[in-house]
């Protein structure tokens, strides 16, 4: 149990996006630039081309052409089936991920700062981290219904583990140093906590909303599945009940965008806030 | 964890017996939990349930309904999903790792993939590959290769840098650098790549199982019964059988990953 330290370390992120840069230490040539663009093109034409090229070997009932997949997206977006479905999506990941944040923050602090009352809470709270959290969901449709309360719950659940945790290990990690400072000048512990530890945990917070925003997303997308079909896990559900392929392939690649757009979003925040740790152990 | 509390060490018949105070602390708040939980949940045991009507239930689950069967037939499928995933994201990773044109080609659009909750494919799957078990172990490899392929590029990496010049003065070159030097280099990272994919596999399968009804039957199942049912003692045993899963996923992963990285030093 002491190991879990270990788990919300979501090293391939920090390895995905350290190398997402090319690698080896060439990036200084400029014709090398140039080049990397074209094979990035290339590679991108290439995917095309490869699923143009299935979709004509496969039945267009399983499998779509990029034409169509565009063409469905047209129609998803004129006639607003997207836009309320993302509505109804964002609307739910900031109202359960502000109060995952909230709740996250403050008790990853609070219980970083207080070890014995986090080793207190350690067995229940790794109990329920480990559950795979799918499991709770009709525990969670029995007391709160199908609807929105449901919804709301299962997101915070699917991110507040992952908030707290990264924010609890964090506030333990900060530099003794700082604290040691602040002790030596007899600073009390409520203003030790608000001028030293919450500034020095700020990099962590930030992490730790990067990977609870990734993480609620999975749950907003399971929302739509299991509780009332709406929004863009409904969205795809139906699409998939349907056989209407390429109207799926449409909606996972909204899925994508949004994806990609948040997590660009918190790393550019997370460099603001911290940045003096580079991409890859941070 | 137990740092600075107290600690009554003892060998008896070869267990260390570790009493803490922080220990006695947690079982003391645990059965208070429970005494809470049994008092105020029989009230309304149609919407609470009470521990010892999910005790109960955890027995009749094993007992009558075959629990461990749905268990097996929930982690045969994880295991065979994470073997199709652990295969491909090696080879892909590799050679991302390998080769920067590679690399350059497709990370930012697999970096794409990373950020996507890949549970959103799970309808695509169901259109693929039906409702039977190959769905399951599709879900699951959708779910899981991108994290085995970025972690074996990190860790091919991480050897080149480190002995891609000896290799070279070695003259080991072709088929012998991949298979002497960078696979078995890149080890602890795969290693860790399967921890973090397990977590999420063990996931995509329940999803799975509990969105269609797949045979052979497995945890998902038991969700979805339970849900049919709405018997609070059926879904709070249900919970708890997916909790001792995850935790023994995770101690048996976690124990992995120490026994093929002992030599890393802990970077990531």
């Amino acid at each position: 149990m002491a190991r879990l330290t270990e788990l919300e370390t979501d090293a391939p992120a920090d390895w995905a996006s350290a190398s997402a840069t090319p690698a080896g230490p060439t990036r200084r040539l400029r014709s090398r630039a140039w080049s990397d663009n074209l094979l990035r093109i290339g590679a991108l034409a290439g995917i095309l081309l490869a699923w143009e090229g299935l979709s004509r070997f496969l039945k267009p009932l399983i499998f779509t052409s990029p034409g169509k997949a565009v063409e469905a997206l047209r129609t998803m977006v004129a006639d607003g089936t997207l836009a309320e479905a993302w509505s109804e999506t964002l609307l739910l990941l900031v109202t359960a991920l502000s109060l995952a944040a909230i709740a996250g923050v403050t008790l990853g602090i609070l219980l970083g700062r207080f070890r014995t009352a986090s080793d207190l809470l350690e067995p229940e709270m790794t109990a329920v981290f480990l559950t795979p959290r799918i499991a709770l969901l009709p525990l969670i449709a029995l007391w709160f219904g199908f609807g929105d309360p449901a919804k709301i719950v299962v997101v915070f659940l699917f991110g507040f583990f992952e908030i707290f945790f990264t924010v609890r290990n964090g506030v333990r990690t900060i530099d003794a140093e700082y604290i040691e400072v602040a002790r030596a000048y007899c600073i009390p512990e409520r203003v030790m906590l608000l001028k030293v530890v919450v500034p020095a945990s700020l990099p962590y917070v930030a992490t730790g909303l990067r990977l609870g925003l990734l993480h609620g997303m999975v749950g907003v997308v399971l929302c739509g599945f299991f509780l009332e079909n709406n929004g863009i896990g409904g969205l795809l559900y139906n699409e998939g009940q349907d056989f209407r392929i390429a109207g799926l392939f449409a909606g996972l690649f909204t899925v994508a965008l949004v994806g990609i757009a948040m997590n660009q979003t918190l790393r550019w925040l997370e460099r603001r806030l911290a940045p003096w740790r580079t991409g890859a152990s941070a | 964890m137990t740092g600075a509390t107290p600690t009554l060490g003892r060998r008896m018949l070869g267990w260390r017996l570790s009493i803490s105070r922080i220990r006695v602390l947690q079982l003391l708040g645990l059965a208070l939990f429970l005494v809470a939980w049994q008092l105020l949940g029989s009230k309304q045991d149609y919407l609470w349930s009470t521990p010892l009507l999910v005790g109960a239930d955890m027995v009749e689950l094993f007992a009558e309904d075959n629990a461990l069967l749905l268990v097996l037939a929930t982690l045969s499928s994880l295991v065979a999903g994470l073997a199709i995933s652990v295969v491909m994201g090696v080879i892909f990773g590799t050679l991302l790792g390998r080769y920067r044109s590679f690399s350059v080609m497709f990370e930012p659009y697999l970096a794409a993939v990373y950020s996507v909750p890949r549970v959103a494919f799970v309808p695509l799957m169901v259109v693929w590959f039906g409702i039977g078990r190959g769905f399951v172990i599709a879900s699951v490899v959708a779910a899981c290769t991108i994290l085995i392929v970025f972690a074996t590029a990190a860790g091919v990496r991480e050897t080149m840098r480190a002995y891609a010049e000896v290799a070279t003065s070695l003259r080991i070159t072709g088929v012998q650098y991949f298979g002497k030097v960078l696979i078995p280099g890149s080890v602890p990272f795969i290693a860790t790549g399967i921890r973090l994919a397990v977590q999420r596999g063990i996931v995509a399968v329940i999803v799975g199982e509990f969105l269609v009804g797949v045979k052979p039957r497995g945890i998902g199942e038991m969700l979805r019964n339970a849900r049919v049912e709405a018997n609070p003692d059926r879904m709070f045993a249900t919970a708890i059988v997916a909790m001792l899963v995850g935790v023994m996923l995770f101690l048996i992963t976690g124990f992995v990953e120490r026994r093929f990285s002992a030599w890393r030093p802990r970077v990531f």
